[in-house]
């Protein structure tokens, strides 16, 4: 009995897990929970939650199954099931009040998964859990504020308010949701949390929770109906507010990608381009159109599959290897195959290349900007997806090719079973989506748009994605690509005996130059660094809000020290306190009595 | 039936009980007994609800009112009343079971509890000024005195600072009572809320600044509440968990009763509370931040706690008073929850310094556990009651158009997390855990769940009226009412005293 404990809490663990899928498919009607006086929680599954809800259906089990691996860590399960309930929570709510209480337990429990790694520093953990409870307590103020308004906290359009209540509840509920998304300069808790979390929590963090911002800006077209128009009218052929959502959008994942480039650590690099990515969709948002709203959620629907694929593949990579930088690593190739192919279908769905979805999904973004002659942006965003290769070309380089940098990385074997199989079914996923994007549209986008309002972007047929602008079908782009794929290799198989394979690291001590340790010789090594040359990019590199936030916490401590000095002294000190205080107040009170 | 429904009982058993303490020791029931009374008063007032809710319970004793002296136990009252057996039972319980130090057994803290039970319940009972300062000072010196129980150095110059700051709130206070009777020549409070317009504005000043000053200190309000954090530290905290649960919570509510009865213009004694409410908040979490010591970290932070609960009290507004008397609940329910941790710990390892709980957590999960779900409650996280009260704070302000306490609050929130936070995350840290272990492990066997059993309760209750507000909305309501409603609380004082 006592031998099978441990199996049979993993077997729970995992059945929890199920929950989401569970929930999905399940709930029917709403359910009412009586608070106090006429407050009530109300659950219910709108069809834009129910996007949500399936991408928590997909990644739970897939990052539950490696977690489950080892020896069961009760805590982590217990706080993994309270997150998932959290999340369940937030998306279920039809009112302000469950959501902000699914919010607040994402919120908590995420970060005391996120303290259990053991590479959590204390300035990290802080930045996570002040950015994130800043974040909720403007979310608070802000439904307080709509609460104000309307008498009601039920999510439903803001009408009935003046303007200054609307711009009210839009920037305290807009700041909220976009310090969740990481938008710059919020961003500050994104990195350092994705890089410290525990490596498979890394993968839920950029995976899933980030999605509940998007979520809330999702909600935000909800309160203010006619895609934010109503709140500042147009300018050019989209509404003004989403102008100035979008230009956030696009410096953030500009900045972002430039800053992603620049990493050494292969986590923080994504959390960079996690926060690049996320920024796409925000413009989409925007723009508010039917075209780029669908091309926002085919993006965060993809966002969420890569991300969890590469932050399951690299948790893979540093449970064998140890190593995190990309210094450190090198040749992967050939002792983690599969790995090496997650990385690739990653990075083709991170960058946006056909034939995979991400290119769909940037291609609806693309086209929705021209829609709304948002030119400049277009050009913002063209700049920051092609910037984004490198990134992409670092992450599949560093790790996989050239030589192997470290002990570790010389005779790392592949995965086990646990990370493999989610791997390979996100991957699976990811081409199945690739060759049918217009399955993905009617079948997932189409049923949101029509909830927000939206006019459906629909298929001619499942191969085929179709906008008013042209289109293509995924089918026949898979096949070419698929084909030269399968030729190009083969020919490489076939010329491999004739190819003169590179030398290894040590044949510079026969050229005259013994390498020491810490010279580095991989050919990613440093990689990013003359970034810092181009003017503008330089300076942007060479600048963080590290300083503010460092002075901002000097301040809030040196006061807090002052006020420390008042609470140690003695007791005379005390009583000649409230005598001073007896003898001023009352001769004030004369003083304004002797006038009125 | 008359008999059991009295409100003397919630005074006259605790002090019959402790006075009798020679008895008890002989038969040896001294433990049972520190549990059965308050257990008993707190069944008896959870049975007077339904009755009080229809009319306010009055006791006179020897001569009606306004001549006599009179126990008043309306709705708020009752509500206090019932926490404040709740928390001397739930410590009862704790001593009981998990007490090994021997200062914490035996008669004299025995008597000490069960004399500062009936001070709190006299606090909130008595319609009578004079009589109100007799209880200010029975609770004080038990108070006092349960502070230096330790009878080591630093629980003494607690103790010694706790009796001069507080008899000098004391006289604060006499003096104001003094200044009252001499211009009314009344000391029932519904009397003199009557007759107090008639005082010249100059006096009504002069007697209001005293009275706040006498309770200020003992309510720990911020220009005030220096002597909290020694105060808090020095004494055992089993105790402390008392003085943050029961006794802070008496004088505040006695603060804002005697505000709500006796200033007449409720726009001056709204600016007057928000403030020192607003204050005590803002500088006692600031002052928090940099606190390395869990006992005075706690005790900043059950200031402002105070403070927040006083800025609700103080809008004068019904909704916010019921969500500030669901805080009070809830912030008692917390704060015990880490005084007993607290408690805990210090059995375990030598000091409650931050550096010496490093990695605590993964050596006393479960403890430390505990901890964290006591922070969670206090910052207002759900699902825990913390949030609800807090909400229900908010919504009152929010449904008033009132935005700067909203503001004030998430901000104070938001540092509180930054202290709280900083030491969940030092006990959960990985480094030095070695230290913990090393220091003393050893020390005590591992507590059996006894001592975990009231813990567990609290939690319990966190989560339950976290979830589940609605089964004390009605009581809040009430309470709420009661405490506002000036002319209702007049005249069924006098009404009685005319028949």
């Amino acid at each position: 009995m006592t031998t099978n404990r441990p199996l049979l809490l993993k077997l729970l663990f995992l059945a929890v897990s199920l929950t989401p899928t569970l929930t999905l498919l399940t709930w029917d009607g709403a359910w009412v929970w009586p608070l106090f006086g006429e407050f009530e929680l109300l659950f219910q599954l709108e069809p834009l939650a129910a996007f949500f809800l399936l991408l928590l259906a997909l990644g739970a089990p897939l990052v539950a199954l490696p977690m489950a691996r080892g020896t069961p860590d009760v805590p982590t399960y217990a706080l993994f099931v309270l997150l998932l309930l959290g999340m369940q929570v937030l998306l279920l709510a039809g009112d302000f009040i469950g959501l902000f209480i699914g919010w607040e337990i994402m919120t908590w429990s995420s970060y005391l998964l996120l303290i259990r790694s053991t590479r959590a520093t204390l300035e990290g953990a802080q930045t996570y859990i002040l950015f994130n409870l800043a974040s909720a307590f403007l979310l608070l103020a802000g439904l307080l504020v709509f609460y104000s308004a309307t008498g009601d906290f039920q999510i439903a359009a803001l009408t009935e308010a003046s303007t200054a209540q609307r711009w009210a509840v839009f920037v305290l509920l807009g700041l909220a949701f976009l310090v969740k998304v990481g938008v710059l300069p919020l961003h500050r808790w994104i990195p350092l949390g994705y890089d410290q979390a525990p490596d498979l929590f890394s993968a839920v963090l950029a995976g899933l929770i980030s999605k509940m911002g998007v979520y809330g800006l999702l909600l935000l077209p909800t309160l203010f109906p006619d895609a934010l128009a109503g709140l500042a009218g147009r300018w050019l052929n989209g509404p003004t507010a989403g102008y100035g959502l979008a230009w956030i959008g696009a410096i953030t994942a500009i900045v972002a990608t430039f800053k992603a480039i620049s990493q050494q650590d292969i986590k923080r690099l994504l959390a960079y381009s996690s926060i690049a990515q996320l920024g796409y969709v925000l413009t989409a948002l925007g723009v508010g159109s039917s075209l780029a709203v669908g091309g926002a959620i085919l993006q965060t629907l993809v966002h969420t599959l890569v991300k969890l694929l590469l932050f399951i593949t690299f948790a893979g990579i540093i449970l064998q290897t140890g190593q995190r930088r990309f210094n450190d690593l090198g040749h992967l190739i050939d002792r983690m195959p599969v790995a090496f192919f997650a990385v690739l279908i990653g990075i083709i769905g991170l960058a946006g290349m056909p034939p995979l979805p991400g290119f769909a999904a940037k291609y609806l973004v693309f086209v929705g900007l021209i829609d709304a002659r948002w030119l400049l942006l277009l050009a913002a965003m063209m700049l920051s997806s092609t910037a984004a290769f490198i990134y992409c070309y670092r992450l599949i380089y560093g790790p996989f090719l050239g030589h192997a940098n470290s002990p570790e990385a010389r005779d790392a074997t592949e995965a086990p079973m646990s990370y493999l199989i989610p791997q390979i079914v996100l991957m699976g996923l990811l081409v199945l989506l690739g060759i049918f994007p217009g399955w993905a549209i009617e079948i997932i986008v189409d049923p949101v748009l029509t909830a927000l309002n939206l006019a459906p972007i629909g298929a001619p047929s499942w191969g085929e994605l179709a906008t008013p602008y042209g289109g293509y079908d995924g089918v026949i782009l898979m096949t070419v690509f698929g084909s030269a794929f399968v030729i190009v290799t083969a020919l490489f198989w076939l010329a491999r005996g004739q190819l003169r394979r590179a030398g290894s690291p040590y044949d510079l001590s026969f050229a005259g130059e013994v390498p020491t340790a810490d010279m580095p010789l991989h050919y990613g090594a440093g990689m990013g660094r003359e970034l810092r040359r181009i003017p503008l990019i330089g300076w942007i590199l060479a600048h963080t809000t590290t300083g503010i936030q460092a002075g901002l916490t000097r301040q809030t401590l040196a006061t807090a020290g002052l006020l420390g000095g008042l609470y140690r002294r003695d007791p005379q000190t005390w009583i000649l306190l409230a005598v001073l205080v007896l003898a001023s107040v009352p001769t004030l009170l004369l003083l304004n009595g002797g006038n009125s | 039936m008359e008999f059991s429904a009295s409100p003397i009982w919630f005074i006259a058993l605790p002090m019959l009980a402790a006075f009798s303490s020679p008895l008890w020791v002989r038969w040896r029931v001294l433990d049972q007994l520190l549990l059965g009374i308050p257990l008993g008063l707190l069944l008896l007032a959870l049975g007077l609800f339904a009755t009080v809710q229809q009319a306010p319970l009055i006791e006179t004793i020897v001569i009606a009112p306004p001549l006599g002296i009179h126990l008043h136990l309306d709705s708020a009252a009752l509500l206090l009343v019932a926490l404040f057996c709740f928390a001397v039972t739930l410590v009862a319980a704790f001593l009981w079971h998990g007490a090994t130090e021997t200062h914490l057994r035996g008669r004299q803290p025995f008597v000490l509890i069960l004399l500062l039970l009936a001070g709190g319940n006299g606090l909130v009972l008595t319609g009578d000024l004079f009589n109100l300062y007799v209880f200010l000072e029975i609770a004080g010196i038990s108070a006092y005195v349960l502070t230096a129980v330790r009878d080591d150095r630093p629980a003494l110059a607690a103790g010694l600072k706790y009796l001069i700051i507080g008899s000098v709130a004391g006289v604060f206070f006499l003096l104001a009572v003094v200044l009252i009777y001499l211009q009314t020549g009344q000391l029932n409070m519904a009397a003199v809320a009557q007759a107090f317009a008639e005082i010249p504005p100059a006096m009504q000043g002069l007697i209001a600044v005293l009275a706040l000053i006498g309770l200020g200190i003992k309510s720990e309000l911020f220009p005030f509440n220096f002597w909290v954090p020694d105060v808090y530290r020095g004494s055992d905290p089993a105790i402390t968990a008392l003085f943050s649960g029961l006794l802070v919570k008496a004088f505040l509510f006695v603060l804002v009763h005697l505000a709500v009865l006796i200033w007449i213009d409720p726009e001056i004694a709204r600016i007057w509370l928000m403030t020192l409410g607003a204050l005590t908040l803002m500088v006692a979490e600031l002052a928090a931040l940099r606190q390395d010591e869990m006992r005075r970290m706690l005790a900043y932070s059950s200031l402002g706690q105070i403070g927040l609960i006083l800025l609700a009290f103080g809008f004068l507004h019904e909704s916010t008073a019921a969500g500030a008397f669901f805080h009070l609940i809830s912030h008692t329910l917390a704060k015990l929850l880490l005084f007993l941790v607290a408690a805990l710990l210090l059995r375990r390892v030598l000091s409650l310094h931050l550096d010496a709980l490093t990695g605590a957590g993964r050596v006393y999960p479960l403890t430390v556990g505990l901890f964290v779900v006591g922070a969670l409650c206090i910052l207002g996280l759900p699902p825990l009651s913390g949030f609800m009260s807090k909400l229900w704070i908010l919504q009152g302000f929010a449904a008033a158009q009132t935005f700067w306490p909203i503001a004030l609050i998430l901000v104070a929130a938001l540092i509180e997390a930054g202290y709280y936070f900083r030491w969940i995350r030092v006990l959960y840290a990985p480094a030095a855990a070695s230290a913990v272990t090393d220091s003393k492990t050893s020390k005590t066997a591992p507590e059996s769940w006894a001592t975990y059993a009231p813990l567990l309760l609290l939690v319990g209750l966190m989560l339950l009226l976290g979830i589940a507000p609605f089964v004390i909305e009605g009581a809040l309501v009430d309470a709420a009412r009661a405490l506002l409603d000036r002319d209702l609380l007049i005249q069924s004082v006098l009404g009685v005293a005319a028949q």
